[in-house]
Order: C-alpha cells, then structure tokens, then sequence
C-alpha cells in the first residue's frame, strides 16, 4: 500500500491535495463576500476548488511510471533543514564547512580533502564578497557578527 | 518613430556609462558561463543572483546585469549542445540534434559560429523591433482598467501553463497552487490577513526570493545530484571557424525567419526561447527541399533555433516591461528583480522609469556586441571550461543561495523557507510538474486578487462587466479558444501521451 508513495507524482498529489484542503477551509472562513463587496476569500476559494478535478486528471495520466525518489537528495534536504535549523545557534562558518565537505563527500562522492579544499576555497570567497566587499553583516562564529 | 528613436538614444548614453558597462559585461560573461556549463542553466543562475543584485543598489545596473545573463546564456547554450549533445541549457536542445553532426562531421567551426553570428543578428533584429513594439504595447495598456487586468492575468497563466509543451493539466494544478500561495499575507483590499497562521514573518506574504531561489536554485543542484556523469569532448577538432559560401546561402533566410519567428514567440505570454526554437526547427525543415538532411548535419537546424531563442528571449521583455506580466519563468525571476529595486513593471514604467526602459533595451544593443565578442574568438576557451569537474557547481551554487538569501534581511528564517523550497522544487521536478507557470502565478495572484474584486465592485457584483469590456471581452475570448483546444486535444491524445519532462535549468 505504501509503495505507492515511492512514485513522485503521488506524493505530490497528496501533499497539493492536503494544501488545497487547508487553503479551502482557511478562505471559507474568510468569506467569499462582505458588506463592502467581494471578500478575501473569493479568488482562493475558487482555485481551491478547481485544484480537485486537475488533480484527479494528473492521478489518471500515465507519466513515467517508473519514476522513484533517489536516497540521496532526500538526505540532502534533511541535512539542508538541519543546517538551516542549527545556523542561528551556530553561525556561518561552522556549519556551512562541515555542509560543504559532507556534500562533496557523501553527494558528490570525493574525497574529503577535496570537500575541505572547496569549503575553505568557498567560505573564503563568500566571504570576500559579502562581507568584505558588500558589507553585509554576517554572523560567522556564535556570538559574533 | 522620432520620438522612439530619441529615446534609444537616451537609453544608449545611459547604457554606455562605465558602471553599466561593466554590469553588462559581468552579466554576459556570467550568462555565457552558465550557458555553456550543462547543468547551471540561466533560470537557476539569475534566481541565485538575484540577491547579489540588491546590494548593487542602482536598479539600472541590477537589471542589465539579470538581463544580460539571460540572453547570454542563449548564446552560450549552443556551444555545449554543439560539441558535447548536451544542451548547456533548455533552449539549445533542438541545436544539438544537428549541431552535433556537423561537429562529427569536422564542421564544428562553423556550427558554433553560424549560432553566434544567428544569435547576434536574431538578437539585434529583436532588440530594434522591441524599440518599437514596447512603447505601443505601453501605450495600449495605459487605458487597461480592472476587468483588463484581470483578463489578461488569466490569459497569461493559461498559456504559461498549455503550451510549454508539458502535460497542461499539470501546468494549470501548478497555477493554481501558485495563486494560492501568492495570496498568503495581508489583503490589501480589507486588511484581513490571509493563511499566515499567525507567523508574523509571512505577515507581508511569502518572500519571493528565497522561493525562487529554493525553487530553481537548490531544486535544481538537488535533482542534479541523481544525474551522474562526466562530459566527453569530441575528439575532432573545431576546424575552420568561419561557414563557406554555400553554409552562408543555407543559413541566411534561416537566420531571418528565425528572428521574426522568435520575437513573435517571445511576446506571447508563456512563450519563450525554448518554443521559439522548437518552431523555427520544424519551420525550415518545413521550407527545406532537402528536409532529409534534417538530422544529418543541416546547417539551417542550427542557424534557425539559435537565432530564435535569441530574439525571444529579447522579446520576453515586452511583456514583462509594459504589461506588468510575466511571460515566462525566466522573466517572472526577473520580475522579482525589479521588485527588489522597488521598481513596478508595467505600462506607466515608460513614464516614472524611463531610464530603466530605455536603458536596459539600449544595453542589449551592446550587450550582443560584447556577446559575439566573447563567444566567437573566444569559442576555444569556453571549451576548456569543461574541464572543470560538475561536481563543484553544486556546493558553489549552494554558498552563494545561502549566503545571498541572509543577505537580504539578515532573517534566519529565509534560509529556512530557501531549504524547504528547494525540496518542493526537487518534489516538482521529479513529478515532472514545472514550477515555472508556479511562479509566474504566485507574482501575478495579488494583482489579479485584487483586479477581480475590484471589477466586480464596479459591476456592482456581476462579472459579466468582464465580458462587456471590449478589450477584456476580446481576452478572454481568445482565453476560452485557448483552454477549448488544449482540452480537445488532452482528450484525443489521450491520458497515455507522453508528456515532455519540464526543463527549469
């Protein structure tokens, strides 16, 4: 049963269907028409409820049925996710060189001493540019801007 | 006419100051780049630049630069495509079908130059015309009330989401998911706030950046991760540069129908360089008396899609600039470009912002220059840049997101939402569902949001006033023929047809 959930189209189907509930009953709630005149929830409703009968057409179309989702971008956006949630504590820096080395090594499948070349070589130019050059100000260690 | 010709002048002092020039240079530069790199395509690109352009700070030399690496990229596309059959982004697909045989034929020289010299010609053809063309289209568009707004925002969604040559239902679930999302934040009809779930930093609606920086930029290295492999150079070498006389005669009358053929494209909402050369491939095999040596190393394969995808992605500003609208993922990032610099595409921009207008059609003028200049002579290095291992791009785009994403606000949370868009964005490729009608809709949802209602308010509650109005009327007209094809031949293709993967590269 499950299994259907490895195919793409699918997941997406489910996760727009799930979007177009929410967004249904939120403008709902928000009323179609007010003593002014039309409301704010007018236009979304509509494309709510027009989002039913496309995505039962996408359901019927046989597209690349042989599509699956691949492990390894699915780990990378965890460890995009993780990375975002940890930078506020942690800064730049840390984070974005342990990410770089990780994605060369583990994504990209090279060594690490060219994970740690390209980190080093991309921090330093990030930094060049937007701190040196733009002066945007970026926390880089914890508790530093 | 004078009065155009005067203000192309105008454009052209502006264009030529040192600052701009520079911008122009950068952005063709950077457009060639990617243009030639398979995998780093002008949508992702300009999308990851757009914060960069921010800090520029002059709206003028921000959006040369974005415009620059987008017809450069057009250029640059071709070399890839030629050499290795690997399109170096979406609109040099078809110039590797005959491109590549010329090059095995030892005829590279002349493939990769007769696609600079189409390019710079198409380029230029279009850059004159769109002089002409944008002011009109202003001029129409200043008498444009609500009901017109509204019309025309629906028929551009409509064809960006029928005729990219995907499933068009597919295209129309990812308008109407964008107009959903578009709408999230503050009405600015009543004050009421709309689907933010009391999170004060979507208050003001979902950033546009970092979406579609998530969307194109890290969507896009995410789904690049599944796609391993290393480019083989062909062993032949480039050869003579310059085509013969009879390479002259066949590409010639390509070269011209491809440059109208692409401007027209390009001015159609939901057209652009990638239909302009799909039609102008099927146009001179059409025309040809030799059609069979379609496939076998026909010069005019090259020459007519090359010069097309230039002029429309010229063209595509029409739209953008006087309308307000959109025509194609590409511009709609460029839009949010404007936005950034606090400038409103649209038909009074000739008038609060004439340098803008003036000064970036002007700059693709010189732009086409530097063009050739790089691409030409300089054919030998872009090929050496192959060498440079893919698997760089990835963590290189990566920094620059992340980097240019905090940039903006200095706001953690725009980080956050450039991670999770980027997850939809590699969701929506693998589900071959095309985020480009997504954006465009998400721009245009507020606009035709509040055009909607207030064209009923003048209807006193009908919406009939949209069918009343001569030019809306005539709009959605020509809406309804659209939306009556597309279904008629959804229906007898049948839900089995094979539908062609969305490229947002």
């Amino acid at each position: 049963m499950l299994r259907v959930f490895e195919r793409p189209i699918t997941v997406a189907v489910a996760l727009i269907a799930a979007v177009a509930v929410a967004f249904g009953v939120a403008s709902w709630r928000l009323g179609f028409w007010t003593d002014d005149g039309p409301g704010p929830g007018l236009l979304p409703f509509a494309a709510a409820v027009l989002l039913a009968p496309v995505l039962l057409l996408i359901l019927r179309e046989e597209f690349d049925s042989s599509e699956r989702f691949h492990p390894r971008p699915l780990t990378a956006i965890l460890v995009l996710c993780a990375y975002a949630f940890v930078l506020p504590y942690l800064g730049f820096l840390i984070p974005t060189a342990l990410i770089i080395i990780a994605w060369v090594r583990w994504f990209e499948q090279q060594s690490f001493l060219k994970g740690a070349v390209i980190a080093a070589f991309l921090l330093v130019s990030g930094w060049v540019i937007f701190v040196y050059l733009l002066k945007v100000p970026m926390k880089m260690l914890p508790g530093l801007l | 006419m004078i009065d155009s010709l005067q203000q192309i002048g105008y454009g052209l002092s502006l264009a030529v100051l040192p600052q701009n020039l520079l911008y122009a240079f950068i952005g063709c530069l950077l457009g060639t780049l990617v243009g030639v790199l398979p995998g780093l395509g002008p949508m992702t690109t300009i999308a990851v630049l757009l914060p960069l352009t921010f800090q520029v700070g002059d709206p003028l030399g921000a959006i040369i630069m974005l415009a620059s690496i987008y017809y450069g990229a057009m250029y640059g596309g071709s070399t890839t495509s030629i050499l290795l059959r690997v399109p170096g982004e979406a609109a040099s697909v078809i110039t590797c079908i005959d491109g590549y045989e010329m090059a095995k034929q030892g005829r590279a020289g002349p493939a990769l130059s007769i696609a600079a010299i189409g390019s710079f010609i198409a380029g230029t053809v279009s850059v004159v015309a769109l002089s002409f063309v944008g002011p009109a289209f202003a001029n129409f568009a200043v008498s444009f009330g609500p009901p017109e707004y509204f019309a025309l925002a629906v028929f551009g969604l409509v064809l960006s989401a029928t005729i990219g040559g995907g499933s068009p239902v597919r295209g129309i679930c990812m308008v109407l998911l964008g107009v959903l999302f578009g709408l999230v934040g503050i009405d600015t009809v009543t004050g009421a706030e709309r689907f933010t779930m009391g999170i004060p930093a979507i208050t003001d609606g979902i950033d546009l950046v970092p979406l579609l920086m998530g969307l194109f930029g890290i969507g896009e290295i995410l789904y690049n991760l599944e796609q391993k492999g290393e480019f083989k150079l062909l062993k032949s070498k480039i050869g003579r540069l310059l085509p013969n006389r009879e390479e002259w005669k066949e590409s010639s009358g390509a070269i011209g129908r491809g440059s109208v053929l692409g401007f027209l494209v390009g001015l159609i909402p939901g057209g652009g360089a990638i239909i302009g050369s799909l039609m102008s491939y099927t146009l001179e095999k059409k025309l040809s008396k030799t059609p069979e040596k379609f496939g076998q190393g026909a010069i005019a394969g090259v020459a007519g899609p090359e010069s097309a995808n230039n002029a429309a992605a010229s063209s595509s500003f029409v739209p953008l600039l006087t309308l307000g609208l959109p025509g194609n993922a590409v511009t709609a990032v460029l839009f949010a470009g404007l936005l950034i610099q606090n400038v409103q595409p649209g038909p009074l921009m000739l008038v609060k912002h004439p340098d803008i207008f003036w000064g970036v059609i002007a700059s693709m003028y010189v732009g086409n220059i530097m063009l050739l200049v790089l691409n030409l002579p300089l054919v030998g290095l872009w090929v050496q840049l192959l060498r440079v291992p893919v698997w760089i791009l990835g963590p290189a785009v990566l920094l620059v997101a992340i980097f240019g994403t905090y940039s903006l606000r200095s706001n953690w949370g725009d980080v956050g939402l450039l991670m999770v868009a980027g997850g939809v964005g590699y969701l929506l490729r693998k589900a071959a569902l095309d985020a480009g009608p997504f954006a465009m809709a998400f721009i245009l949802a507020p606009i035709m949001d509040t055009s909607l209602r207030q064209a009923l308010l003048m209807g006193d509650g009908n919406i009939g006033i949209i069918v009343s109005r001569p030019i809306s009327a005539t709009i959605i007209a020509i809406t309804s023929v659209v939306v009556a094809y597309t279904a008629y031949s959804y229906l007898k293709a049948g839900r089995t047809q094979e539908f062609s993967r969305p490229d947002n590269s």
